[in-house]
């Protein structure tokens, strides 16, 4: 996959940014009632000190705070609120730098090579950033490039139409266990056997043999991919959940037929 | 076959979302375990249950055994990126707060005007800029494309294009016409054979697809580009 045009912006000068005085910062965090955490950035250029730069009582000793003590959802605001651009930058830049491990960890496990998930990896950041303005806080903003990051690799793996139909293991090409034949009554909804089949999974599964056969055939994701997803250090990773889940849920489906 | 396909429709209808499936933002809270409402309803899906799943392995984020050395690759690519995209808006920034002194403003204009009436009283009309290199080829930024271009009469077997002066490696991208990149391949050569999944893609006739290649110099760094070319395979 290609990388596109990143608009995240440098973090070169962020890193010059001086570090702050910390017993300074204790004492005036003591003095507030502030955590440190919620100290406020020394005001940017052309802009009023915030209320809590102004300390209780309206004095006006402001602790530099290092980046990382901010949180994600606190830098956001800051770069909502900042009218200068480069300034604003800053707090974009760093917030996206925390989260490159977690795009990069994720997208390796979908990508054939570091060079297409470094490409996966850029086109998240890239997307992140050009909807920055649709996160409204509701969930954490790890959670809320998760879902970029998610819905981005799964169409990847879609779109090199890796479907499960063209596994050539034949234990994973065995058919699914049959719902649909030998019912004697056919009128069955398609919609009621679902609903059976989700019970049946719900029933009989273990969690990791849920999540693979979820994967594999609601997501269309290859084992291989689900193996490093989900991080199966089994010998033969998802395929032996597959096959077990396979196993199990047609041994229920005879039993549930028998009952018919 | 018709009962085959409809089973597996049905089993995979069991494993997908339903309307009662809550948003990632509220399966972020009932793993938190405040968001008792849905909480009975994601104990007994599959699809809830592996969201979560995934939604932990991101926040993990430990890579497996083997992938540090990978993961520390990406993230110094993205940092890189990052500081390549910066880096024209601050000289930007730099020379726009220049010509905001109103003496160096003029000053500026003032050379300026010069340069181009010393140009004009010196040149015999022809352009002063050289495009002329060493053994006379003339070179472009661009990367030129060889084929596939336009309508072709089956599946491409090969991309290829011409080499590019200072070029280390070349990025091909194939992508649909919306821009949605369909594949991406890296090559130290001037051609590359699509991935068969994509071949396959490319191989519909009447279907268009796009194509680009982006040279690269040792640092990965883009140092030309070519033009966009549409492709397809002629429809029967």
């Amino acid at each position: 996959m290609a990388a596109q045009t990143t608009m995240a912006p440098s973090i070169g000068s962020l890193r010059a940014a001086p570090c702050p005085d910390r017993s300074l910062e204790k004492a005036v965090g003591a003095m507030s009632g502030h955590h440190p955490g919620e100290m406020a950035l020394p005001p940017a250029r052309g802009n009023a000190p915030s209320p809590e730069a102004r300390g209780a009582g309206g004095v006006g000793i402001i602790p530099a705070m290092s980046w990382e003590e901010l949180s994600d959802e606190a830098l956001i605001a800051r770069y909502r609120d900042e009218a200068d651009k480069q300034t604003a930058e800053q707090y974009v830049n760093e917030l996206f730098r925390r989260h490159h491990v977690k795009v990069a960890r994720w997208c390796l496990s979908f990508a054939p090579d570091r060079e297409s998930a470094a490409d996966l990896a850029q086109e998240i950041c890239a997307k992140a950033y050009q909807k920055l303005s649709y996160f409204k806080g509701e969930s954490k903003f790890s959670t809320w490039l998760f879902s970029i990051a998610r819905n981005h690799c799964l169409n990847s793996v879609r779109s090199r139409a890796n479907a499960p139909v063209m596994d050539t293991d034949e234990e994973v090409m065995e058919a699914l266990p049959d719902l649909v034949s030998d019912n004697p009554q056919k009128a069955v909804e398609r919609k009621q056997l679902a609903g059976l089949a989700r019970q049946l999974i719900n029933d009989t599964l273990e969690d990791t043999e849920k999540q693979v056969f979820t994967l594999h055939y609601a997501e269309e994701v290859p084992l291989d991919v689900i193996t490093r997803m989900l991080k199966l250090e089994n010998a033969s990773g998802a395929k032996a959940f597959l096959v077990s889940a396979k196993r199990k849920l047609d041994k229920a489906v005879k039993r549930w037929h028998a009952q018919q | 076959m018709a009962d085959n396909a409809n089973n597996t429709k049905i089993w995979q209808e069991a494993v997908s979302a339903t309307p009662d499936c809550p948003s990632i933002e509220v399966l972020e809270k009932v793993e938190a375990g405040s968001a008792d409402a849905n909480a009975q309803h994601v104990a007994g899906c599959a699809h809830c249950q592996t969201e979560l799943a995934m939604l932990r392995s991101f926040e993990e984020a430990l890579p497996l055994e083997g992938e540090g050395a990978s993961v520390a690759w990406i993230t110094a690519q993205l940092q890189r990126n990052q500081q390549k995209q910066a880096a024209p808006v601050r000289s930007v920034l730099a020379w726009r707060n220049l010509f905001r002194i109103p003496y160096m403003a003029a000053a500026a204009a003032l050379i300026i005007a010069m340069t181009l009436g010393i140009s004009l009283y010196n040149g015999s009309g022809k352009p002063g800029i050289n495009t002329h290199i060493g053994n006379g080829e003339f070179r472009s930024g661009s990367v030129r494309l060889s084929g596939p271009i336009g309508n072709i009469s089956g599946m491409p077997q090969q991309f290829q294009w011409e080499a590019f002066a200072g070029a280390v490696n070349y990025k091909v991208e194939v992508m649909e016409v919306d821009g949605h990149v369909d594949w991406s391949g890296t090559t130290a050569q001037t051609s590359i054979t699509l991935a068969p999944e994509v071949a396959t893609i490319a191989a519909k006739p009447g279907k268009p697809l796009q194509w680009k290649v982006t040279a690269l110099d040792a640092t990965d760094k883009s140092i030309g580009e070519s033009s966009t070319e549409r492709f397809q395979v002629a429809g029967k």
